[in-house]
């Protein structure tokens, strides 16, 4: 059919994807922490004090 | 149903379940959700009577849909079948998109050029997006297909959102108590994630 389209609606944020799909609560919570608290591990491992 | 207007519009992936192209299965919720659209399947819809009427259903609210034909080989599970589920799929969604064309535009994508218009040579003179069965050339096709002026995302940034949700799996299996990435809790998992990931390198 038509080889493109034009997309002009706004990129939805995770949460607006997630109530697309009927996901609220604790279930959404813990998918964001899963992204976001990855990043947070890989922080603290550089935070590491070098041995005396 | 009515196709979504003034937000972000789904997109049916007709696409195969199968484990041997389960990279592609994941290419292509990133690349949907990449795009600022949102991915739907016939994951959630349990079979029965009722269940074509949902499939339907589903493509009626979709704004457009994607359907994926590489996988045309003999499902060799006995019995041994071709795998109709497809393109019956890609024929429901193309008789609504004639009836309707201002609510649906569909997509053929394929691994190979040339195939598709002998399997199935009733979309000759379609328009059809190769892929060359890799994840790469998924988001490509994607990108080809679903042209987005602003917040247009590279192929690179989507692949790095690919390997990000690709190392996230073991631990979305295990809190779905499933192995299996095709089932709908994942799929549903899988594409939050997908956005998540987006989101945090767009704010870096």
């Amino acid at each position: 059919m038509s080889h493109s389209v034009k997309i002009t609606t706004p990129i939805p944020s995770p949460e607006e994807v997630a109530s697309d799909l009927g996901i609220v609560g604790k279930r959404l919570d813990g998918l964001l922490e899963l992204v976001d608290g990855r990043e947070k591990k890989k922080k603290k491992k550089k935070k590491k004090k070098p041995r005396p | 149903m009515a196709a979504q207007h003034g937000k972000p519009k789904r997109v049916f992936l007709n696409i195969p379940y199968d484990k041997k192209i389960q990279r592609l299965y994941l290419a292509y919720i990133v690349g949907v959700i990449e795009l600022g659209l949102q991915p739907r399947a016939t994951l959630a819809i349990p079979g029965g009577r009722a269940r074509l009427d949902r499939i339907i259903d589903l493509i009626q609210s979709c704004a457009y849909s994607v359907h994926d034909l590489s996988r045309v080989q003999l499902d060799r599970n006995p019995p041994v079948t071709p795998r109709f589920n497809m393109p019956f799929e890609l024929g429901l969604a193309v008789s609504w998109a004639k009836r309707n064309p201002e609510q649906h535009t569909w997509f053929v994508f394929e691994s190979e050029n040339r195939r598709a218009q002998k399997s199935i040579s009733d979309l000759n003179g379609t328009d059809l997006n190769i892929h060359d069965g890799t994840v790469e050339g998924v988001m490509r096709e994607l990108c080809n297909a679903f042209v987005r002026n602003a917040q247009r995302p590279s192929v690179p940034e989507m692949l790095a959102n690919y390997g990000e949700l690709h190392r996230l799996i073991p631990e979305v299996l295990k809190r779905a108590g499933t192995r299996s990435v095709f089932e709908a809790r994942v799929f549903e998992d899988l594409s939050v994630l997908a956005a998540a990931i987006r989101s945090k390198r767009v704010r870096r």
